[in-house]
């Protein structure tokens, strides 16, 4: 037996038996890809590091898996975060972590690509490099191989991670994919050691190689510049897909064995959001909007039903309820795929009466309840947060929720937001309250039955966006804030739901950390912080005494005010937003003035489609706009 | 039972053997799903399709006797269901035969009464070499088996007498295995409404081992007081 099969033979007679869901472990799921492994192949293990039932859920990858696995020179496997007791296990015998799909150890790949989604699941990505024997930094892994690649929205922000991984990936991996298949194919043709194969990559756009860029700090901590190796250019810019419409979209998606969180097909019906929240991130760093062609999208949620089974198919992007042919294709897909039993269903409902009638019309399930999300309890912290939601849309939202049969409605809001008072809070006091008496007006008989749960997460400031200047409010105000609702929030028939505040302070450290917060990572991870984005797993206690270790002062990463002209650490790279368009925005947020969507008003200069040359995609043309 | 109902006998392979059973009923209907066929749909607010199938297999056993039942909307032959739903199933899951179960079988949960499982252990090193016929014989004469079940409710647990439910057990003899000896033995266990057993549930009776592998090789139904094999009803 070769030792692959020994492996396969250990883990499925001795420790899958022993585990909590096997499935999850197998790789035998419908459509997974099974390539016999030959010469000149570009071999790549895909990661997510959060367990299965999460990673499976997410599409990113599955659009990465297909592309390599469409290449004859490429493959793609899979390995997602362990359970604690196969974890265990694996420990315990000495066994190496290994792909799903052919059992093979992690550290054989030629590239070991991990998936940046969430700040907290940093901890996570070094213990799948500890469990796949590897060294946790790229300078004490000697051997070029396996090449550790990251990208994902918290590639925006690669400091934390950059003496971890060997280069980020920048922006969509669509069109920089194949370049780096043919990157590694070449570089392991022509032998490279680990520093030529840095410099090779530092040489694709899009790619980010800390090694080869020193950073220098000022006495007060800020960042004083960064010193790159000759020959690699700063900022390094986002690489992103111009024709979405044209861009090849995987159908054959791996369905999975046991139950996964989000147990659904996929479409993207559109990438990018121009909204322009200020706090969002995504909104930020996906910019423009590009749209698919009703006729694509129908011909995929056809073609992905066929080849998958799933009752459910959704349609997705960063706010599905603003797709410019959302009314047409729904129905169609309705008329199309509703006899069969299929489910459709919508994940983001924009906060108006338009998108309940066609959560109404597709029957969007009932049990959970319809969610909006106004962000903000008052109109004045909405100017600033640049959420354009008015009062009026939340309560048509809801009365016509109510009206349609609904019981339950769920309200997302966040605390802490910049400029936040009590009076901001009692606004989401009373906006719950006054949802509360809408249901039990409209319910009639089913008055009893209504629910609201009021959600609040806490603001996380995040690099890229206009709040990346802006102090995270305190633990304790954090605290304050929360009980200041939870006391308020009394009726029974009224669910408060909350955020950890640690894991917000830990996030908001994170997202705009340094270089330096590396060690506390490592420090954290040494110390049993694994997963640690599961709140049931996650120590407090662990992170401090990292801090501590490094020197470092969480306080000063979350919640200092940073001036006009710090620079920043994640500046290295760029989302194709001017700085001065992020200030401007930053400014305008405390006047509690509004910046309209560009995609109806004037273009408001972000930056973006003339610095990379793209524009904004519809589908349709709204007739608002004015040449 | 109306009358485009359709029963197939399945294998559930290495593969596929870490499915749980509610897991195989899922990925069963998506594939009908993708093989387009008419199956049935339930009525209600979230329409289900129409199918069924016998007594869960534990987590981590395979099997040669696993059985659907499919309602069709629309009448098609037993083959054709086969064909179509045989070219769209999952890795692991193979359709071992086809046919029409006869009018007066009931669901297959309300007829199937017992199953047949081949099992092969592999004994922990000891002093003493496993003796297998020997300890096949000792567990025939015990009057009663009495193992502790994980209750409904969490940590609630209850006495079972599952002796009963061995309505016979066999020491087939050993063969060699890359692990070490195996030892192959054939058990019928009593399945269904009336009390049941699972095959694994015996095994610490009979010894310690280091590993096992179960494997259901028949499923007997009962019909008008008689046990029936389900593989032999006539299609």
């Amino acid at each position: 037996m070769s030792s692959v099969e020994q492996l396969r033979d250990v883990l499925w007679h001795e420790v899958l038996p022993r585990v909590k869901k096997p499935a999850r472990y197998t790789g035998s799921e419908l459509n997974a890809v099974h390539k016999p492994a030959s010469e000149g192949l570009a071999r790549f293990l895909l990661a997510f590091p959060d367990l299965y039932e999460v990673g499976m859920s997410h599409l990113g990858l599955k659009i990465l898996y297909d592309l390599l696995n469409r290449r004859k020179d490429a493959l793609a496997e899979r390995v997602y975060a362990l359970g604690p007791d196969l974890e265990e296990e694996l420990r315990r015998r000495g066994l190496p972590l290994f792909s799903l799909e052919s059992t093979s150890p992690a550290a054989s790949f030629d590239v070991l690509g991990v998936t940046l989604q969430y700040e907290l699941s940093y901890p996570a990505i070094l213990n799948l490099l500890d469990l796949a024997g590897l060294p946790l930094k790229s300078a004490d892994r000697r051997e070029p191989w396996p090449l550790v690649l990251g990208g994902g929205p918290c590639a925006y922000n690669p400091e934390p991670l950059a003496p971890f991984l060997d280069a980020f990936v920048i922006g969509e991996g669509e069109e920089v994919l194949g370049e780096l298949v043919d990157l590694v194919k070449t570089a392991k043709a022509a032998g490279d050691d680990k520093t030529a194969l840095l410099r090779r990559l530092a040489g694709v756009a899009g790619v980010y190689v800390p090694a080869l860029v020193g950073v220098e700090y000022r006495p007060d901590g800020t960042v004083g510049g960064f010193r790159p190796a000759p020959g690699v250019e700063l900022p390094v810019v986002k690489r992103m897909v111009s024709d979405l419409d044209a861009t090849p979209y995987p159908t054959a998606f791996v369905v999975p064995g046991t139950g996964i969180v989000h147990d659904r097909a996929m479409v993207e019906v559109f990438r990018g959001c121009t909204r322009g929240c200020r706090f969002c991130q995504a909104g930020a760093v996906y910019r423009p909007v590009r749209e698919r062609r009703p006729e694509t999208v129908a011909r995929l949620v056809s073609e992905v039903l066929d080849r998958t089974g799933w009752e459910e198919v959704s349609l997705t992007s960063l706010s599905t309820g603003d797709y410019s042919c959302l009314e047409p294709v729904v129905q169609y897909l309705v008329r199309t795929h509703g006899p069969q039993g299929v489910a459709l269903s919508l994940p983001s409902l924009r906060v108006d009466s338009f998108s309940v009638r066609l959560a109404e019309e597709i029957q969007q399930v009932r049990k959970t309840g319809l969610t909006f999300a106004p962000e903000a309890g008052t109109q004045r912290l909405r100017d600033v947060i640049n959420k354009n939601v008015t009062e009026v849309d939340l309560l048509s939202a809801v009365t016509s929720a109510f009206d349609a049969g609904w019981n339950a409605v769920k309200l997302y809001f966040m605390i802490g937001l910049p400029t936040e008072t009590d009076e901001d809070l009692q606004g989401i006091v009373d906006l719950a309250y006054q949802v509360l008496q809408e249901g039990r007006a409209r319910r009639g008989a089913a008055k009893s039955r209504v629910k609201v749960t009021v959600s609040a997460s806490s603001f996380v400031p995040k690099a890229h966006t206009p709040f990346q200047w802006a102090p995270q409010a305190g633990p304790e105000e954090l605290h304050r804030r929360q009980r200041y609702l939870m006391d308020r929030l009394r009726d029974r028939a009224i669910q408060f739901q909350w955020h950890e505040v640690d894991l917000s302070v830990l996030e908001a450290v994170l997202a705009r950390g340094d270089r330096r917060v590396a060690e506390v990572l490592e420090g954290a991870f040494r110390r049993g912080a694994t997963l640690d984005s599961w709140g049931d797993h996650f120590q407090m206690e662990r992170w401090t005494e990292a801090f501590s270790e490094a020197g470092l002062d969480p306080s000063w990463y979350a919640h200092r005010s940073r001036a006009k002209e710090e620079r920043f650490p994640w500046e290295v790279v760029s989302a194709g937003l001017s700085r001065r368009f992020l200030w401007r925005e930053w400014e305008k947020a405390q006047r509690g003035e509004a910046t309209p969507d560009c995609r109806e008003a004037a273009c408001s200069a972000c930056g973006v489609c003339p610095g990379l040359g793209v524009e904004t995609v519809l589908a349709r043309p709204r007739t608002e706009v004015t040449p | 039972m109306s009358g485009n109902r359709v029963r197939l006998r399945l294998a559930k392979e290495e593969e596929a053997r870490f499915l749980s059973h509610l897991d195989l009923a899922r990925a069963l209907e998506r594939a009908a799903r993708r093989a387009r066929l008419p199956v049935a749909l339930s009525e209600g607010f979230h329409p289900l399709p129409k199918l069924a199938l016998g007594p869960p297999l534990a987590l981590g056993a395979t099997s040669r006797a696993e059985y659907l039942d499919l309602e069709l909307k629309e009448p098609l032959s037993p083959q054709e269901v086969a064909a179509r739903l045989g070219a769209a199933l999952l890795p692991g899951i193979r359709i071992l035969a086809a046919g029409t179960p006869p009018p007066e079988a009931k669901a297959l949960m309300a007829e199937a009464a017992a199953a047949d499982y081949l099992v092969r252990v592999a004994p922990e090193p000891g002093a003493v070499e496993w003796d297998g016929p020997q300890a096949v014989a000792d567990l025939l004469t015990r009057p009663e088996l009495v193992v502790t079940r994980r209750g409904k409710e969490e940590g609630k647990e209850r006495q079972v007498d599952i002796r009963p439910y061995l309505l016979d057990l066999e020491y087939l003899g050993s063969e060699p295995k890359p692990a070490g000896e195996g030892h192959l033995l054939r058990l019928r266990v009593q399945t269904g409404s009336t009390g049941g057993a699972r095959p694994e549930e015996y095994l610490p009776a009979l010894g310690r081992f280091t590993w096992t592998a179960v494997e259901r090789t028949e499923l007997w139904l009962s019909r008008k007081g008689q046990l029936i094999p389900a593989s032999g009803e006539r299609g």
